[in-house]
């Protein structure tokens, strides 16, 4: 389980941020919490997959793809804000996330 | 610059279309368009009123599939202009059509013709029954055959892209179903596919009586570039084997992860996705391997 810090917060908001800068070719600056991943960006679910495996190794996370399937059932990812947040919780809880549910 | 070995691949029907034409490749948008031109004289179906910005023929499964061909094609005959030829071919799915042109084994217009009667040939066989094909992220192989007996249901993997992505073909109610229980199972993300065919299925293995004489009609030379079968991965490199590869695909489970890792094992160092979209590029991110995607106005 890897320690939270409160950097944590602000390194994952960085690498979700630059990751759809990049991969949705838009401006950083336009961005913000609030913005739809697949409505407003053009994103897909491969890139959720793809920022999984991305933090799953930036934190040597215990994760399984299933567990955060299940978790997302219930708590759906829409916006960036959301999946910072759930991504919090895979960082803070990992495969414990689902006996974390509000 | 790419490295070699170069391997040109191409998509089955796509509905993702840039905005701007221009960004594709310089000049691309005047050839494809006379290139629509000539395939809408070749085929009867209406296709010459693409449009980028109005995209009024993604409702269309057949139309789809022929303005992909079409798109791909250009792509892949303007690179071969600038003296990018590849080493290796392959298509996904219904994206053998412009392999095979590519490869100098059909011309331009059989791939249409190809693509159409094949489209009908499936067609006729469903008869009034509602079928589909879906998308599941995130589940293993063996997650989704568990679930498919589980549930008594008689739906196909037809597509492994990845080791959690698969492509699933089936009856419309089995397949939605499938979908569902998926998510609850813990897929990250499942999705209906826009084609209503159950392409690459059992379902598909009666369209062998319309589609393979048609197939025969047809004058069909051994690939000048080699072809890579994306159902067994060898190579298709007589006309016999490439009339095969045509019926048997429409019916035939394929592995889209172990094609791309056997050209992998090839030497291929760069893919080109030779058409619209980078769904083959955004899914070769979850391969390993020493590759790299690019795309055609990079090279």
């Amino acid at each position: 389980m890897a320690k939270i810090t409160e950097n944590t917060r602000k390194e994952v908001s960085e690498v979700v941020y630059q990751f759809f800068a990049e991969e949705c070719e838009v401006d950083m600056t336009s961005l913000h919490d609030g913005s739809k991943i697949i409505a407003d960006l053009g994103g897909d679910s491969l890139m959720l997959l793809e920022l999984i495996e991305i933090f799953k190794k930036k934190y040597t996370l215990d994760i399984d793809l299933k567990t955060i399937g299940k978790y997302t059932v219930k708590h759906p990812v829409e916006t960036i804000g959301q999946l910072i947040d759930t991504q919090m919780l895979i960082i803070e809880h990992e495969n414990n996330i689902l006996d974390n549910q509000k | 610059m790419y490295e070699p070995r170069l391997a040109f691949i191409f998509p089955a029907f796509v509905n993702e279309y840039p905005d701007d034409a221009s960004a594709i490749l310089p000049g691309f948008n005047d050839i494809f368009l006379e290139n629509i031109r000539k395939g809408s004289e070749i085929v009867s179906r209406c296709i010459a009123n693409f449009d980028f910005g109005t995209r009024n023929f993604l409702e269309d499964e057949a139309k789809t599939q022929l303005i992909t061909y079409i798109y791909s094609c250009t792509v892949a005959d303007m690179l071969n202009e600038k003296g990018i030829k590849p080493d290796f071919i392959t298509g996904f799915s219904m994206g053998l059509y412009g392999a095979l042109y590519h490869a100098g084994s059909i011309t331009f217009g059989t791939g249409l013709q190809l693509i159409s009667k094949a489209y009908l040939s499936c067609i006729r066989i469903l008869a009034s029954r509602q079928f589909a094909m879906g998308g599941i992220i995130g589940l293993s192989n063996g997650d989704i055959l568990e679930l498919i007996e589980k549930n008594n249901l008689s739906a196909e993997i037809t597509n492994q892209n990845s080791n959690v992505s698969f492509t699933i073909s089936g009856l419309y109610d089995e397949v939605t179903l499938i979908l569902e229980k998926a998510r609850e199972e813990g897929a990250l993300h499942t999705r209906l596919l826009k084609a209503s065919i159950p392409y690459h299925s059992k379902y598909m293995e009666d369209s062998v009586e319309t589609f393979e004489p048609f197939v025969n009609f047809f004058e069909i030379i051994a690939p000048v570039t080699p072809v890579v079968s994306q159902i067994d991965q060898s190579f298709l490199s007589t006309p016999e084997l490439v009339r095969k590869e045509l019926t048997r695909n429409l019916f035939t489970h394929t592995n889209w992860m172990e094609t791309q890792y056997h050209l992998s094992k090839l030497g291929v160092k760069s893919f080109v996705e030779c058409g619209p979209g980078k769904n083959l590029a955004k899914n070769s991110k979850f391969l390993e391997g020493d590759f790299r995607f690019y795309l055609p106005a990079e090279l």
